[in-house]
């Protein structure tokens, strides 16, 4: 009797493994299923794989020619990535079967390193073609900067309060300073 | 019971018979105030009214250099002395029958004459010109013969300590306890003069303290409104008004003419159920019966600025101005036996705002209609002869003034040869367009691109003669660049019984502009000169303040409204004054030179530009979810001539021109200190113009005001839902940076009571705040960037203020950046302040273009602040800019903006660091930001700064977003 309701426990155990597994696939490969028609889509799920080092999800994401240099891609865009505090993806162009994104990749260093992405739809899949590396340019403010932390704060703190209930209140640019013309 | 226990009893007792006595007298004072019967409407008497009565106006002290005693007396040798008044005579002056008391003052603020303030004297008499009057004073008697003394130039007396100066009128027509208005004369056949004018009645004024210990409900008045009506002028007496309209009603502006029968028609614009319509009403004299009220107009949108003649038939014309499909124009009908005799007929032409229309008719039969028109971009003047029978226009409206100046608010009479005479505004060429201060270097600009609403203003005349236009010989410009040195507005005609030509206009009387008061003055046209220049007695008041006039005996009779103001803090009530002017000379046939004016007004390619980017921000639609927005765009903090401090903002009237024309807003709110300083009168002429200029969906006001208090509390910008609810007046100013104001409390109380929001203006000046309080709900934006001075981002930031660079002084604990990191919740937007137009907008998305959808947007922070026609979108997903949410994904922004020029740099910054800043060159960008080091649990406010090649800048208004990974 114990020995059935334990093999009925240990099924509904592995059920739950298993269920839990299959639910968690779309996040381990990169959403594959929902976002296959979607480039933009596609382009997220690389970044996640590359920020992951889902090494699985991010060569699904290939195109055949570029997966056999995969784990170097891989290698270099993660150690890009991993010095960069935002990702801006700053212009996209998406035909019918191929599409292009140019991605920022600003750097803590203060760096703005642009990347294109060339992608390709393969049946109902896009495929990612070509990674290419455009000249950097230097951030027109560096990351992290906060500018006027130099201002004087303590000349704003006095409390100059004076008036009291039903004054009218003090208003810019008023004096009687003038006589009327002759 | 114990003797202590009974006395406990007998406390108790006391206490409680104490306590219900209070209890019942709070309910009966709160029952007096909420449901006080309506005040009573005083009744009006009658006020005589003789040829030989005049004002003299007498300066005191002009070699003081102390303070001096000028007290005194006033003597006539004939005649009488009517009425008294004391000016600048210091904290003791006031008047006891022929005596007064006037001092000289010290006013330590005071630059020039070593801090000296005048006194003056207005005195009133009813005497012949041979008159002697004689002023007895602490520092000298002196004399004068009424007759001799001049109306333009001042009489000097007692050896250059004195001067007197003659001038028109005024005879108070009307009692204290209302405000009197709107003014307009006609006469009839018999000579009979009439005269139509509105009397607003106040509501019980408010106890100061039951509204600051939080009854707000008394800052809604009850039984205040208005009144028209008509009274008459035998030569003798004026008589007491009769009641024409309904009372309480809401009016504005009546005309009033004489039909040929002898009938007098009194027409007017009045808002029932929120549409403004024009009414009339017909007085028959010799029965003394009245029609009932006529209603001429139905149709949805405004009507008002109703205007009347009567054509040589004895015919009444009214012409208006009427909103019909998202703008105005001009209509006219024709009244016979007291009803129209067929539909009215729209007379102008241009698919843009036609405004301000005035009719005259000639001896011939012919009727004349002038007004101006924005359909080149700029305000013009165009005449048309209408039709007597049909009252149709009969042909192509003449352009009267058509460059590219502002040119606007036509006035037209005829004379007694069939002439007609034209006098109009002129202004500015690109009225309107971008102005930030003079001071623009401090921004810093480079310059200002157009003109603000007030800066250069005179008054035109011309004459259409044998169908051609001409102007009068004599150099009137010359003429009142000598004898009338600033601006002049509201011109309006007469031509005396002799063929002398009178021309009045509006003028602020101080060299710097201080304070907001005004004067009528008149000078005259002897066919050959103009001059002397008069001004009118006790006229003080409201730019736009439009007097009744008609031909009079020899010379002219007017009717004109003055509330005794040195500027709108002090003003007293308004009431009527008459006064009847004579000519000073002979006059001679009017000699004319043909105009050679220019007639080059044409749009320019700027203008175009500029009605592309407004189209591709009115077209604009964003879908997320199932609300669907629009982009709406506007401002509230317009100021006028309730407040212009400086004389540099214009009327009401030019803001709500500006935010339909110049500015082509989608909504806008005024700004004025407090509604007017909290005179009630003042409220409720804003609040009126405000409804009159309510023209959803294509154009929203809102009823707003500024509310200043100095730092560190801070001016803050009202919104209220509707209208009807008066400014809160100051409460207890005293605070601390950790608790607050308890008069900031009290204002986000009253606008919890009423649903309305406000926002702190120019933060990091005396005008702004440490940021002590805030209240995310009545105060969920900040006026990030005003266009009369700075961005108040943060320091550093462009066209950020510096302890050098700054207008109103430099409070870096004001910044923005200072309340984001407190942790308030604060959209943008911008609006302009003071004399700035067109470079500082408030760009909402709203799911509904009513007062409601705007006040909704805002308190979503569903906003962006913009200096141009700039489009920026930003949102995450389904979340606009101003939303505050969770994300399990990592912080992302959609970002879309299309600029008016290559857009130069866009910055993202994240809890007020710069994350990503980067140069498009480029007029539309597309991005997608990812924030790759948000850390699970962490909430993040994010915002978008765009910088144009040409300066331009819009702000987004944050995102704050709660990173939270499943």
């Amino acid at each position: 009797m114990l020995a059935a309701k334990l093999r009925i426990l240990g099924a509904v155990l592995v059920a739950l493994v298993v269920f839990a597994l299959i639910a968690d696939l779309p996040r381990r490969w990169g959403s594959l299923a929902i976002s296959e028609d979607d480039p933009l889509a596609r382009m997220r799920e690389f970044r996640e794989a590359v920020l992951q080092e889902n090494r699985m999800a991010f060569l699904a994401l290939l195109d055949a020619p570029l997966r056999e240099r995969g784990d170097a891609l891989l290698y270099g865009v993660r150690r890009r990535l991993l010095q960069a505090v935002s990702w801006v993806i700053v212009e996209q162009q998406v035909e019918s079967d191929t599409a292009r994104f140019v991605v920022h990749e600003q750097g803590r260093d203060g760096w703005i390193y642009p990347v294109r992405y060339d992608w390709v739809r393969r049946g109902r899949a896009w495929h990612l073609v070509q990674v290419t590396e455009l000249p950097p340019e230097r951030a027109v403010i560096a990351p992290g900067t906060r500018i006027g932390e130099e201002a004087d704060l303590s000349r704003g703190r006095e409390n100059e309060s004076t008036r009291t209930a039903g004054g009218s209140g003090r208003v810019e640019d008023q004096d009687a300073d003038e006589e009327e013309v002759p | 019971m114990s003797q202590a226990g009974r006395r406990w009893v007998v406390l108790a007792g006391v206490v409680g018979v104490f306590g219900l006595v209070f209890v019942l007298q709070g309910i009966w004072q709160h029952g007096a105030s909420s449901q006080a019967p309506r005040p009573a409407r005083p009744a009006p008497s009658a006020v005589p009214m003789t040829p030989t009565m005049t004002a003299v106006q007498i300066e005191l002290g002009l070699k003081d250099e102390q303070p001096t005693r000028w007290d005194g007396e006033v003597h006539l040798s004939e005649g009488k002395l009517l009425d008294m008044q004391v000016s600048f005579g210091g904290p003791m002056a006031r008047v006891d029958g022929q005596r007064f008391i006037a001092r000289s003052t010290l006013d330590k603020k005071k630059k020039k004459d070593g801090g000296i303030v005048r006194p003056s004297l207005l005195i009133l008499v009813d005497a012949p010109a041979t008159a002697q009057i004689q002023v007895k004073t602490e520092q000298g008697a002196f004399s004068f013969r009424l007759g001799d003394v001049p109306v333009d130039k001042p009489m000097v007396l007692l050896e250059g300590r004195v001067a007197v100066q003659r001038q028109a009128g005024g005879v108070r027509l009307t009692g204290r306890q209302t405000e009197d208005d709107f003014p307009a004369l006609a006469r009839g056949a018999d000579g009979t003069v009439w005269l139509a004018y509105v009397e607003y009645l106040p509501g019980r004024p408010y106890v100061l303290e039951r509204i600051l210990a939080g009854n707000f409900e008394e800052l809604e008045p009850q039984g205040n409104g208005d009144l028209v009506r008509l009274a008459k002028f035998d030569g003798q007496a004026w008589s007491p008004g009769l009641p024409v309209s309904d009372d309480p009603a809401d009016v504005w502006r009546p005309t009033v003419a004489v039909d040929g029968r002898g009938q007098v028609y009194v027409a007017w614009a009045e808002q029932r159920e929120g549409n403004w319509d024009i009414y009339y009403r017909v007085y028959t004299p010799s029965a003394g019966t009245w029609s009932p009220i006529q209603r001429l107009t139905t149709a949805a949108g405004t009507d008002f600025n109703v205007v009347a003649t009567n054509d040589a038939a004895g015919r009444v014309w009214l012409a208006w101005q009427s909103w019909r499909q998202g703008q105005f124009d001009i209509l006219a009908t024709v009244l016979e036996n007291g009803r129209p005799r067929s539909d009215p007929v729209v007379i102008s032409d241009s698919d843009a705002n036609d405004w301000s229309p005035s009719l005259t008719a000639d001896r011939r039969g012919r009727v004349y209609l002038a007004w101006d028109t924005y359909a080149h971009g700029n305000y013009d003047v165009r005449l048309v002869v209408l039709d007597a029978q049909t009252g149709q226009r009969l042909g192509e409206a003449l352009a009267i003034a058509a460059t590219p100046a502002f040119e606007a608010r036509p006035h037209i009479v005829c004379d007694a040869q069939d002439r007609v005479w034209i006098a109009y505004e002129q202004g500015d060429e690109l009225w309107g367009k971008d102005f930030a201060t003079e001071q623009f270097k401090r921004i810093p600009l480079t310059g200002n691109l157009g003109a603000p609403l007030y800066r250069n203003r005179t008054v035109q005349v011309k004459c259409l003669a044998n169908s051609k236009l001409h102007r009068p010989a004599a150099d009137l410009q010359g003429y009142l660049k000598k004898s009338a040195v600033r601006n002049r507005s509201l011109p309006q005609l007469v031509v005396d019984r002799a063929g002398g030509v009178w021309l009045f206009f509006r003028m602020h009387p101080l060299p710097g502009g201080a304070g907001e008061v005004w004067y009528s003055y008149a000078t005259r046209y002897d066919g050959q000169s103009w001059g002397p220049l008069r001004r009118l007695a006790q006229s003080a008041g409201l730019l736009d303040n439009r007097l009744g006039l008609v031909a009079y005996e020899d010379g002219v009779l007017c009717v004109y409204s003055g509330d005794g103001r040195l500027r709108t803090q002090n003003r007293q009530q308004a009431d009527l004054f008459a006064a009847t002017l004579h000519a000073a000379g002979p006059t001679h046939p009017p000699q004319l030179v043909p105009d050679d004016s220019p007639v080059n007004s044409a749009p320019t390619a700027e203008y175009q530009r500029e009605l592309q980017d407004v189209r591709r921000l009115r077209e604009f639609q964003l879908q997320l979810g199932q609300r669907k927005y629009a982009l709406y765009r506007g401002e509230f903090h317009r100021h006028t001539e309730v407040s212009a401090h400086r004389d540099g903002d214009g009327s009401l009237e030019d803001s709500w021109r500006y935010a339909l024309d110049a500015g082509r807003l989608d909504w806008m709110g005024n700004g004025d200190h407090d509604n007017g300083f909290h005179h009630e009168y003042m409220w409720w002429r804003i609040q009126k113009t405000a409804d009159l200029f309510h023209l959803p969906p294509y154009f929203v006001s809102v009823h707003s005001y500024e509310r200043s208090c100095v730092y560190p509390n801070g001016h803050r910008n009202v919104i209220l839902p509707r209208r009807g609810i008066r400014p809160l007046p100051r409460g207890n100013l005293a605070g601390s940076p950790e608790k607050g104001a308890p008069d900031t409390k009290l204002l986000y109380a009253y606008l919890k009571h009423f649903g309305g929001l406000c926002a702190s203006h120019t933060s990091a000046t005396d005008m702004g705040t440490d940021w002590r309080d805030n209240d995310p709900w009545a105060e969920p934006v900040v006026e990030i960037y005003q266009g009369h001075r700075h961005n108040y981002e943060h320091p550093g930031a462009p066209r950020s203020p510096t302890a050098e660079t700054q207008i109103g002084g430099f409070r870096p604990a004001g910044f923005v950046w200072n309340a984001l990191e407190k942790g308030y919740r604060l959209g943008f937007q911008s609006s302009s302040d003071h004399v700035s137009t067109h470079m500082s907008y408030g760009i909402l998305f709203v799911t509904e273009k009513s007062r409601q959808g705007i006040i909704e947007a805002f308190r979503q922070r569903h906003c962006y602040a913009a200096t141009d026609n700039i489009l920026l979108v930003v949102r995450s997903g389904s979340h606009l800019m101003g939303d505050i949410f969770e994300s399990a994904e990592r912080p992302t922004l959609e970002i879309h903006a299309v600029g008016t020029a290559d857009i130069a740099q866009v910055h993202i910054i994240r809890n007020n660091r710069y994350v990503y800043s980067a140069q498009p060159k480029q007029r539309e960008i597309r991005l997608t930001y990812t924030d790759l080091q948000a850390e699970p649990g962490n909430t993040y406010y994010y915002y978008v700064r765009i910088e144009q090649a040409d300066g331009n800048l819009a702000w987004a208004s944050p995102l704050w977003i709660t990173y939270r990974p499943k």
